[in-house]
């Protein structure tokens, strides 16, 4: 007995040492392990410098977090000027390079929105979200003219450029469109390049045929598509506006941002002259 | 310790570990291969294809002494200024012709008497039943037509400064002009993807048919156009891209067409003429053959037309042997004053002078002289005698009274007669006739009147510019005259 109350005091020991020391050790190690993270980005209004901005900065937040595995676009936007969407497709096409990007539609990927959309690895849509509408509108700058009080050092120091070369540079935006396009979607693509750039909208359910979107689906089949693209599981969805600290935007709903006169007044289409990849259905009073 | 209370210790720390691990990850994400982007770089502003400038051309004015006049009109809500067709109306010029601005639709019937042609750009005021009438006999007389829509400018007269009063479109209005010559335009644009000059509406077009307006073409640019719909001749067809807006299908469609042996032109597109659209691949040829279409307009020259007869300078025959009376000097000098306000130049002369056109004016009866001017025309000119007079209806004594007309008192009077070929026989006491003939070479106006009061009551008309109270038959025009007895139609002929 005497031998054995050693004996056991000391397996006790040993039980302790060898089991729950190195499990707790282990559990408390494992905490450092991190939860995968699928990262939601949401756009629901055109995209202009503000919201361009937001997005960059939440793109940005998950390339620089090896947490966040992947990183889901919900998209409903008329799409929205040509520079700050290119802005946004060239910082998805880098974040792509490490992580993937999948993208769904609500109510709305048009013009710009698709060209955001085209950028990334996996496209879901519901059956009646509006899909499409490729291509760039213009609104002329005005014809160049001498004013009285105003002197400049050449003829389109004042207007930019001749509106021919404006109308033409259309065409030169409208060949990137069409290439990002073509290239993100690859041989998914099954629509022609004439039926493509004709600038139509299609229902998601249409779009699909077409080739323009992947799968019809919804936000949560969007996450459980980005899972099984990086091996994931038992992720956690977090706001990658919340996480990246990009204010939350304003409640308007659409119209926005450049949709707006200087007095206030919201309209259905950009008020300035310009070059935008977006959808505007036809409204009264527009120029 | 033991090695294997060692290894022990190990499978109990990586335990949870592996555990948490698998928990969250069953593989990791490989990128494959790099992410394709466009090439932004490589991508260019597509440049239109210029046209080498057409070379100036030497006017013809030397072929007419007065310019042909081109009218463009402005009076139906015509969705344009006059200035953006600049590039036309200077080629107009240089061809010697002219250029006159309806902007009051009153006046047009008064124009149409007088120009060559007739260009109607983007009405969308409606054309009345007699303009379209006054028009289409315009065309079958030999005059001009060019009809230009656009679809950028199918409605918004207002918006160019012309006052639009209809809810029309512009095919509208101008299908209505056009239905007499079997050309109609469609509501749409047509548009290729693949053949175009920047933009899937500036349409490149190939396919040309060789017409006035389409010589020495080979490839033209048209920035929105409108599709024909014709049985005439097609001028310019789109090819097997070209699509219609309305179909988003296509094949051979027409944007522009002639009718009325090429005296009338359509096309569905007017901002080819404006600049710097004018300048791209055969446009400033296309130009430059629509002016020439337009300066070449040759009305046949009626009495319809009075008082814009002549196209020469106008020679006055005077009589070289005889005096003139006062009353005559007075018709001439109405006469030369109304000619001068028209824009002719006269002169007076007792024989005509090569190059010009020649105004006669006589009283009856016909001077020897004259008789070779007027015999084509063939008058036939009698001198009878007064009708026997007849009971009036109503007169106890059975005897004519003077207000039942016919009276013959007892000395019998002979009356002058004029027949008139197709007309009848007209007393020529009061009476005014003009005769007009037209050659390649002069223009003859013939006025004779019963007396030269008579005379002065027909220069009269050509101060009004009216033959109203005028049957015209072909040529000839007899005018009940202010001046004199009476005058009537007798009947028959």
């Amino acid at each position: 007995m005497n031998d054995s109350a050693p004996s056991r005091s000391s397996g006790f020991g040993v039980w302790l040492l060898v089991v729950v020391i190195p499990l707790i050790a282990g559990l408390l190690l494992s905490l450092f392990i991190p939860q995968p993270v699928i990262g939601t980005i949401n756009l629901n209004d055109a995209i202009y410098s503000t919201t361009a901005s937001d997005m960059i900065s939440q793109i940005r937040y998950a390339h620089d977090h090896p947490e966040i595995k992947a990183v889901v676009l919900v998209l409903n936007t008329p799409g929205g000027t040509v520079t700050d969407t290119e802005s946004v497709y060239m910082e998805i096409a880098r974040l792509r390079q490490v992580k993937p990007v999948i993208s769904v539609v609500e109510g709305m990927a048009a013009s710009g929105g698709y060209y955001l959309l085209s950028g990334t690895d996996y496209a879901f849509a519901k059956p009646s979200s509006e899909v499409g509408n490729i291509g760039v509108i213009g609104y002329l700058p005005p014809a160049p003219a001498v004013l009285e009080e105003v002197y400049s050092t050449g003829p389109y120091k004042l207007w930019g450029e001749p509106r021919d070369t404006f109308m033409r540079e259309m065409e030169m935006l409208k060949q990137g469109f069409y290439t990002a396009v073509s290239l993100g979607r690859g041989s998914r693509l099954k629509a022609p390049r004439e039926v493509i750039l004709r600038g139509q909208i299609y229902p998601g359910s249409e779009a699909l045929r077409m080739g323009l979107i992947d799968e019809l689906g919804s936000v949560s089949q969007a996450y459980d598509k980005a899972a099984k693209l990086t091996h994931i599981s038992n992720y956690r969805i977090e706001d990658l506006r919340t996480l990246a600290g990009v204010p939350t935007p304003p409640t308007n709903p659409l119209p926005l941002g450049f949709f707006r006169t200087k007095d206030g007044v919201s309209t259905g289409y950009p008020n300035n002259p310009g070059l935008y990849m977006l959808y505007i259905p036809n409204a009264e009073g527009q120029p | 310790m033991k090695p294997i209370r060692i290894i022990i210790a190990m499978v109990m720390l990586l335990v949870p570990l592996a555990a948490r691990t698998l928990w969250f990850y069953q593989g990791t994400y490989q990128r494959t291969g790099s992410i394709p982007t466009p090439d932004f770089a490589s991508f260019t502003i597509p440049q239109p294809d210029l046209s080498t400038p057409a070379p100036d051309q030497p006017t013809n004015a030397a072929s007419a002494a007065v310019k042909p006049d081109v009218l463009f009109d402005l009076s139906h809500g015509n969705a344009y200024f006059l200035s953006e067709v600049e590039t036309l109306t200077k080629a107009i010029d240089k061809l010697g012709a002219g250029v006159i601005v309806d902007e009051d639709s009153r006046s047009l019937f008064e124009h149409l008497k007088y120009v060559a042609s007739l260009v109607e750009i983007a009405p969308t005021n409606p054309f009345s039943s007699n303009e379209i009438r006054e028009i289409t006999a315009f065309v079958k007389r030999g005059g001009t037509l060019l009809v230009l829509t656009d679809p950028t400018r199918n409605f918004g007269g207002a918006t160019f400064g012309t006052s639009s009063n209809s809810n029309m479109s512009s095919t509208e209005v101008t299908n209505l002009l056009l239905a007499p010559f079997g050309i109609s335009f469609n509501d749409d644009y047509v548009y290729n993807l693949v053949n175009n000059d920047g933009n899937f509406r500036n349409v490149s077009f190939e396919q040309i048919t060789s017409s006035p307006v389409t010589e020495n073409l080979s490839k033209i640019v048209l920035y929105s156009a409108h599709s024909i719909l014709t049985k005439q001749t097609a001028l310019v067809e789109g090819d097997a891209n070209t699509f219609s807006s309305l179909t988003d299908k296509g094949s051979n469609l027409v944007v522009a067409a002639s009718a009325q042996e090429n005296k009338v032109s359509a096309l569905g597109d007017m901002t080819f003429l404006t600049l710097p659209y004018n300048q791209v691949a055969d446009n400033q040829n296309l130009i430059l053959n629509i002016a020439k279409f337009l300066a070449n307009g040759a009305p046949e020259q009626t009495l319809r037309s009075f008082p814009y007869l002549f196209s020469r300078p106008i020679t006055i025959l005077t009589p070289a042997d005889k005096p003139i009376d006062p009353v005559m000097v007075s018709a001439m000098s109405e006469a030369q004053s109304s000619l001068e306000a028209l824009g002719y130049t006269l002169d007076f002369a007792s024989k005509l002078e090569d190059g010009h056109d020649l105004l006669v004016a006589s009283s009856l009866p016909l001077e020897d002289a004259l008789k070779p001017l007027v015999a084509p025309f063939k008058l036939t000119f009698t001198k009878e005698p007064a009708p026997t007079p007849t009971p009036a209806a109503g007169s106890s004594t059975g005897l004519p009274t003077p207000e039942a007309g016919g009276f013959n008192p007892n000395t019998e009077t002979m009356i002058n007669y004029v027949s008139v070929p197709g007309l009848g026989k007209f007393e020529t006491d009061g009476l005014g006739l003009l005769l007009f003939a037209p050659s390649e070479k002069s223009n003859t106006l013939i006025m004779l009147a019963g007396s030269v009061s008579g005379i002065k009551d027909l220069a009269g008309m050509v101060s009004s510019g009216s033959l109203n109270g005028c049957i015209i038959q072909g040529q000839v025009a007899v005018c009940k005259l202010s001046s004199g007895s009476g005058g009537g139609f007798t009947g028959g002929g």
